[in-house]
């Protein structure tokens, strides 16, 4: 019995090495996922008063790359195309400002990071309702995340190719 | 010649006994162990679904219950034909369609029939042909899709009602069996 305490104890101590490995530094998969989680949850929020829009649309911004490009065209029956994350901040404030609510939820998140570990692509399946509608616009996303600086910030959104017939 | 005083369980009644057994305990453990097996097999091996809506009709009817196999497609790429289960809202709403382009392969639909790399495919399991969107006639597509390395088409097999997607092969949930 003496003998497999040294034993325990060592099962422990690589226990805990290995609980603090995953904790300081967690797969890039799990850091995007709750990323893109963050995002749809501070883009669904409802701020009032100036102030408290502002920070949550500069909050919004923070998760994009400055030199964003998104395309959203084919997203329900909207077409929204946005490049930079100027124009992106300019347009979440008016849409705050304007009273509009937002509801996004990302259903599904699949996350594939590049051999290179700086960019990586989710496939999402995004719900969003807009003004509390009853039923959601269902979309299928295609997100290009780049690694700046240990952050993983959204390069590109574009909708999943569609199939149309005439 | 004392009589040997018989178990608790002995000398329940009989339909008590019917129930839990002679071992009660065991029969606890049987009962645990066959929920923690079911929850596992129905969860992340054969999950059950409700076919709603005609979109795989003939092949499927309206209410049938169907098994989606989680695990088929671990070791294996899905095929042309395999009908699938692809996410739709989340894992909650799945859709059932049959995968008709793989990935790499170009895609178009002449007078409502499926081409794949400029090849008409035949399919006996379908059921008429693809509508344009105002039912004005037989639907085609503007353009030839190329399908993305990763990307599968997949459509139900009742062409006039059916819709058709793009979806990424991580969003194949499984195989309906």
């Amino acid at each position: 019995m003496k003998f497999a305490q040294p034993i325990l104890k060592f099962a422990l101590l690589i226990v805990v090495a290995v609980g603090l490995w995953i904790f300081l530094f967690p797969a890039p998969e799990k850091v995007i996922r709750k990323k893109l989680e963050k995002l749809a949850q501070t883009v669904s929020e409802n701020p009032q008063g100036n102030i408290s829009r502002v920070a949550n649309v500069n909050r919004i911004g923070s998760f994009f790359h400055p030199k964003i490009s998104i395309n959203l065209e084919g997203f329900g029956r909207e077409v929204a195309s946005i490049n930079g994350r100027g124009e992106l901040e300019q347009m979440a404030l008016g849409v705050r400002q304007n009273n509009f609510r937002i509801s996004v939820r990302f259903s599904t998140i699949h996350i594939v990071v590049d051999a290179d570990e700086s960019n990586a692509t989710a496939i999402v399946g995004a719900e969003v309702k807009l003004n509390e509608q009853a039923e959601p616009i269902v979309q299928d996303l295609h997100v290009r995340l780049e690694k700046v600086d240990r952050a993983w910030l959204i390069r590109s959104v574009e909708p999943a190719k569609a199939f149309k017939v005439e | 010649m004392d009589a040997e005083e018989p178990s608790p369980a002995a000398r329940s009644p009989n339909w008590l006994r019917f129930i839990y057994g002679r071992n009660p305990a065991l029969t606890l453990v049987r009962i645990l162990s066959l929920i923690f097996i079911s929850i596992v097999v129905f969860k992340f091996v054969l999950l059950p679904i409700r076919v709603t809506g005609q979109s795989m009709f003939p092949t499927y009817r309206n209410g049938q219950i169907r098994f989606v196999n989680r695990l088929n497609y671990l070791w294996k790429a899905p095929q042309r034909g395999d009908i699938v289960a692809v996410e739709f809202q989340g894992k909650e709403v799945l859709l059932l369609k049959r995968i008709v382009g793989l990935p790499g392969e170009h895609f178009h639909v002449f007078n409502g029939e499926l081409y794949i790399n400029g090849q008409k495919l035949v399919e006996p399991y379908a059921n008429g042909k693809v509508l344009s969107p105002n039912n004005k006639g037989l639907g085609s597509t503007r353009e030839v899709i190329n399908l993305g390395p990763t990307e599968y088409m997949v459509i139900g097999d009742n062409r006039p009602v059916s819709e058709g997607y793009i979806k990424d092969g991580k969003q194949i949930v499984g195989k309906v069996l």
